[in-house]
């Protein structure tokens, strides 16, 4: 039934189902690093996180730090590389600063706030000169926005972002065309989990487990409204390219704060009502997750405040829903999947798919089907990636 | 007031949270109440009106949280942590007949599943005086970890 042993990445991928392989074998996640996150548009931040000349905020893309930064003359917003161009230190080491300058702290080789090198200590032993125009921080190949999302790609050629985002970008307009605009301030919610990175893409557009695994939740609001709510209904959509989303009736708000969809833009970045949810592979069986909830900039003081509340009950390490995400459909998943038959289901509503005008595949909100076109695309970019063993032989 | 009477609400708090004594620690809290957990790298200049908090409870959802870590469906802590915390150098900042301001620090030892977690910080109790008995109406949770990746916060600091 298990069959011989992949030889190639995509061979964990059949329909409707998926091997463990892809949340287990470290030479998988090195294939990812490599054919995903080296050539993906990733999200970077939100405009409004960079709102002042000379901003900065650093992240990572994939394994590789890096730093979103306006300029303090030109207002341009760049992404570069968080690294020195002389030895190789990160240039910026806080989450957040400001500053025309931005400095190593190694041997204060200087960059502006564009990243061209612009000074460099005791230049005298550079006896032919230094070319400092050569040695700015090198930019991540392509940084485009949509709406104020800002998301880079270290491949120079490819999709656009808007053709990449394709038709998830509805669903970004729907959180942007708000009065004022959006804003995300310098304050996450931060947790992280013993498990795979496609564990928590997978988890925010599973409907199914949502009157299981959070009926402690359920509870709390059947209690409070005196109404058990309507947990199941809605659809499930594959959006191509693989992003999935999962649209709630409107009038159960409650549970997302207010908006009334889960989206996963491929590959690690999800909207979850009006949060943003960035999810940062570290190791095959470790991800860091980082949350922002979208304030609305032209709202009241309270209105705002009243958001944060909404959504801390839910989120975060602290919160009533993600931390049992993590301890059942995150931890536990990725400690049950280290044996038994490697083949995992992913077939709910299979070939029961609604093929809609736009080209979405549209199905009952508990169905797989936003996992099923995550794994498409999963599949498509792993095409060919051959599961060496470490002695070189396939 | 003396300053022992004080302080023996913060180490009864501490007990309280350490025996999983839950339905009596929250005959702690004044009816206002805020229990509350700054997230990022600043708790001294974190403000709750624009960021984000790891926990903001007020005393509903703090009695919400109660009957959900009771409930035997609240996974992240099924089993539940074993903690124990240390309470010391406690300061009385301010006190009158009514209210009064205490700030200690802490370290909390956390074990579950066969992994040793600690947390430290420093804690900010007001108390209020009902009916001849000290609540607390508000508790702040400075973690000096506030900014980093957590496993898992759903037991109560």
């Amino acid at each position: 039934m298990t069959g011989p042993a992949p030889r190639f990445a995509d061979d964990l991928v059949r329909e409707g189902q998926v091997h463990t392989g892809v949340y287990q074998d470290p030479r998988i996640f090195r294939h990812e690093m490599d054919r995903i996150f080296s050539t993906a548009w990733l999200y970077v931040g939100h405009e409004s996180e960079v709102a002042q000349p000379g901003d900065y905020k650093t992240t990572t893309l994939g394994s590789q730090p890096v730093v979103m930064v306006r300029g303090a003359d030109d207002g341009q917003i760049r992404v570069l590389y968080n690294r020195c161009r002389h030895r190789g230190a990160i240039v910026c080491q806080l989450d957040r600063g400001n500053g025309h300058f931005l400095r190593c702290p190694y041997h204060a080789w200087t960059y502006d706030s564009t990243g061209a090198l612009v000074g460099v200590p005791l230049p005298k032993r550079y006896a032919k000169g230094l070319d400092k125009s050569a040695l700015g921080m090198t930019p991540v190949a392509r940084t485009d926005s949509y709406r104020g999302f800002v998301f880079a790609s270290a491949a120079a050629d490819g999709p656009s972002l808007e053709e990449h985002l394709g038709r998830a970008r509805p669903y970004l307009d729907r959180l942007a065309d708000v009065e004022g605009g959006v804003e995300v301030g310098p304050v996450s919610q931060r947790y992280e989990y013993r498990g795979n990175w496609k564990l928590q893409l997978e988890n925010v557009v599973d409907n199914y487990h949502v009157t299981v695994v959070h009926k402690s939740f359920v509870d709390i609001l059947a209690e409070r409204t005196g109404s058990r709510g309507q947990w199941h209904s809605g659809y499930a959509k594959d959006l191509g390219n693989g992003h999935g989303v999962l649209e709630f009736p409107v009038d159960t708000g409650a549970a997302t704060g207010g908006e009334d969809f889960n989206l996963v833009v491929f590959p690690n970045l999800a909207f979850v009502g009006y949060q943003i949810r960035v999810i940062q592979p570290e190791r095959v069986d470790q991800t860091n997750v980082v949350v922002q909830p979208m304030l609305l900039a032209g709202a009241s003081p309270e209105v705002n405040a009243a958001r944060l509340r909404t959504h801390e009950e839910s989120f975060g390490p602290a919160g009533f829903v993600s931390p049992d995400d993590v301890e059942v459909a995150l931890n536990r998943v990725q400690q049950g999947t280290a044996g038994g038959d490697p083949w995992m289901e992913l077939t709910r509503g299979l070939g029961e798919e609604e093929l809609l005008e736009d080209g979405s595949l549209r199905g009952h909100i508990t169905d797989e089907i936003g996992q099923r076109g995550f794994y498409r695309e999963w599949k498509a970019c792993m095409a060919g990636a051959a599961l060496v063993e470490e002695s070189g032989q396939l | 007031v003396t300053a022992d009477e004080l302080v023996g609400v913060v180490h009864r708090e501490a007990e309280l949270l350490d025996e999983w004594r839950l339905a009596e620690w929250l005959q702690l809290w004044a009816d206002e109440a805020i229990y509350w957990i700054p997230a990022g790298p600043d708790p001294g200049s974190h403000d709750p009106m624009r960021d984000v908090s790891i926990a903001y409870d007020d005393r509903r959802r703090l009695e919400e949280r109660v009957a959900r870590l009771e409930s035997g469906a609240a996974h992240a802590q099924d089993p539940r942590s074993r903690v124990l915390h240390l309470i010391t150098n406690v300061r009385v900042l301010s006190s009158t007949d009514a209210t009064a301001e205490l700030r200690s620090n802490f370290a909390l030892f956390e074990s579950r599943l066969g992994r040793d977690r600690t947390y430290a910080g420093v804690l900010d109790h007001t108390l209020v005086r009902s009916n001849g008995t000290w609540l607390i109406s508000r508790k702040k949770v400075s973690l000096i970890q506030s900014a980093n990746f957590h496993a898992n916060l759903a037991f109560i600091i």
